[in-house]
């Protein structure tokens, strides 16, 4: 698997984004009347996506992996100091007008059958999006793209008519790819596409995802709350807890050696598939929950929860800083840079 | 009763020898419109005090509908035949009144979903201490010291509070935590635990699990880990059993599932995980899909996606001791003899 990552020779930058932060205004009032509060999806998140690679993206759940790919479809307001798709600046761009860039970024959704609609068969769910982009083809036209689409993500000709709620999971998955790839996107951003999945089914999606990478040269973000999957997918990944960035890197230096004692946290919470080694495994825990968003702690996100946390990381958030190939923020870093 | 199941000792003070749960030729059928349809078949295992049995499968194996058959928990369209002894007295298909003297107080469960499972309409006070109210007769103030107790014990900040709350008011792992402080209140004897992590992350996983641990270690808990991670399994168990199907593949000590695999389906689960410790071109898919209970294949269930199949494989194999291996080590499996 070679496809041009982070660091290979001048890879195409596709995708700038500096300063993206999303939120969402809730009503935080246990009386009657409303109370809305700013809650704080993603602040302050910088992210560079070059051609061909896969970005992992990991984190606890309500750490904003899925308001980021959303806020990068354009599926939800989100503010920037710079968003930029090859050389346009999408910041400048109302979001109605984003449909030209939504045509070459697709993506992949969680939950694989309500994700369909359930009155549309399966031909029409998969040339929907021909219909929107490409309104001057015929049906039979469309009907051929659809099955040239279905034989690539290992589809019969056989379901072409028939509806999602007679489909398995996995199939399901299948015409949501397929739904994606149709208009033959340069970026696919997977929202946990397989963590709704059988772990026999998991493993097929996976390697399908990866071919089709292969073949047309896809950039894939990939989220998930699980960093196994991950791990087998990705080039680079990043680590994100409370709508902040931890860390981003080369996947073989993070997963080796992590700069961020998060990182190192979540890798330590997997259980391994080994019965001697886990038997005896006395690694710190993690204490409590993630902290509301609604109310993050001061300084550090994550000094709440952090073996390593003095007063420093409860006062001022580190700065991105610069590590092997790669960016951490973390004021006590497991490895010097 | 004789039992040809295999155990370790972990725990210091179980009483030995001594079988806590013996459940022999487990089948559940379901009526259905389209006929009746099996969704387990010929299950049978035994649990020792202090034990930890991993039962392994994907969805449709018919793992949960085993725990639930166990439980008397079962949809009103079906229908279970077998024997569940615990403590020699079985509790398969008895009157409810006899059943809930085992169930709650002796045999208590954990469910997937926290959220789904506890009441969202009564305080958590209310929920925990129904169960001591109703089986041992303890008054509402007692109860609820108790209640207090256990949740102190699961370190939950804030019991108090906690007592006064709703399911809503919490996340994921501290529903979790309120059912396993639930389950563990009348202190039973085995606790099945359904996927009792899959809704939540990894790293209150990780806590749910090292509380079992512990809770294992005070008390000598029996515990039936229902799941699909091999992974959470591995660390746990000390007997594994993989299901699917509906049948059991392989049932043998954790050590054996993990290091002397023998049945094709086992391996191609172990090898179709992706692990963190691992390459990653090591991933290998299993091809096609789970057997449907509809469209059950007539023999070895596995065999359509077996690459060992052949024409044996059309009737299915019986669950035997595996040839040369471990003892205790069965597998239902025509292909073992050569699989090591």
């Amino acid at each position: 698997m070679t496809p041009a990552s982070a660091t290979s020779s001048d890879p195409q930058r596709l995708l700038q984004v500096r300063d993206l932060r999303v939120h969402y205004a809730v009503n935080d009032s246990l009386g009657f009347w409303p109370r809305t509060r700013q809650l704080e999806a993603v602040k302050g998140l910088h992210l560079d996506l070059y051609a061909g690679e896969t970005l992992g993206v990991v984190g606890e759940s309500g750490c904003g992996k899925s308001s980021l790919a959303k806020a990068l479809m354009g599926l939800i307001p989100s503010q920037s100091s710079q968003l930029k798709w090859f050389d346009q600046d999408l910041t400048k761009l109302p979001i109605q007008r984003w449909g030209a860039v939504r045509r070459d970024v697709q993506m992949v959704f969680q939950d694989p059958l309500s994700s369909l609609d359930p009155r549309l068969n399966v031909l029409k769910i998969i040339s929907e999006p021909l219909r929107t982009h490409e309104p001057g083809l015929s049906a039979e036209q469309r009907r051929a793209a659809v099955l040239v689409t279905l034989n690539q993500v290992g589809l019969e000709e056989s379901v072409l008519y028939r509806y999602p709620h007679e489909l398995s999971g996995g199939q399901c998955q299948r015409i949501g790819i397929a739904r994606a790839i149709i208009l033959r996107p340069q970026v696919i951003l997977c929202d946990e596409p397989v963590s709704a999945l059988d772990v026999s089914i998991q493993a097929q999606i996976i390697q399908l995802l990866r071919q089709l990478q292969r073949e047309m040269n896809l950039t894939l973000v990939f989220i998930s709350h699980d960093l196994a999957v991950v791990k087998h997918i990705s080039h680079r990944v990043m680590v994100m807890y409370l709508g902040t960035m931890m860390e981003l890197g080369p996947k073989d230096t993070l997963f080796k050696q992590p700069t961020h004692p998060y990182t190192q946290a979540l890798l330590d919470a997997v259980p391994k598939a080994d019965p001697r080694k886990e038997r005896h495994k006395s690694v710190p825990l993690l204490s409590g929950d993630i902290p509301s968003p609604l109310d993050p702690p001061s300084g550090c996100v994550f000094h709440t929860r952090c073996a390593k946390a003095d007063a420093h990381c409860a006062v001022q958030a580190p700065t991105l800083q610069a590590s092997e190939g790669g960016v951490f923020a973390c004021w006590h870093p497991l490895v010097s840079p | 009763m004789a039992c040809a199941t295999p155990w370790t000792r972990r725990t210091a003070d179980v009483s030995t020898e001594k079988t806590l749960l013996d459940v022999n030729n487990l089948n559940v059928h379901f009526q259905t419109p389209e006929g009746e349809l099996q969704a387990v078949r010929d299950v049978s295992f035994c649990l020792r005090p202090g034990e930890t049995l991993g039962v392994v499968g994907e969805s449709g194996s018919g793992k949960s509908q085993t725990m639930l058959a166990m439980m008397g928990l079962l949809a009103n369209n079906a229908r279970a035949e077998g024997q569940v002894l615990f403590r020699g007295e079985n509790i398969l298909n008895v009157p409810a009144a006899q059943l809930n003297r085992v169930r709650g107080p002796k045999l208590a469960m954990i469910f997937q979903d926290p959220m789904s499972s506890l009441n969202p309409f009564l305080t958590v006070e209310r929920q925990m201490t129904e169960v001591l109210q109703i089986h041992q007769n303890t008054s509402r103030g007692q109860a609820r010291a108790a209640s207090l107790q256990m949740l102190e014990k699961l370190r939950i900040a804030d019991p108090l509070r906690c007592l006064n709350s709703y399911p809503h008011q919490f996340s994921g792992g501290m529903r979790q935590r309120i059912m396993i402080a639930m389950a563990l209140l009348s202190q039973p004897d085995v606790l099945i635990a359904d996927e009792p992590t899959t809704a939540l992350d990894v790293t209150v996983q990780a806590q749910i699990v090292a509380l079992l641990r512990q809770l294992q270690q005070d008390h000598g808990t029996s515990i039936i880990m229902v799941t699909h991670d091999l992974g959470l399994v591995a660390g746990l168990s000390d007997q594994v059993m993989v299901m699917y199907g509906g049948r059991v593949m392989e049932h043998a000590l954790a050590d054996d599932i993990f290091y002397h695999t023998r049945h094709p389906y086992t391996r191609a689960l172990l090898e179709s995980v992706p692990r963190i410790e691992q390459a990653d071109d090591a991933l290998l898919a299993i091809p096609g899909m789970p057997p449907s209970l509809r469209s059950m294949p007539p023999g070895c269930p596995f065999a359509p996606r077996c690459a060992r199949a052949d024409h044996n494989c059309l009737v299915p194999a019986p669950l035997s001791l595996a040839t040369d291996g471990a003892a205790a080590h069965r597998v239902a499996c025509h292909h073992t003899g050569s699989t090591a």
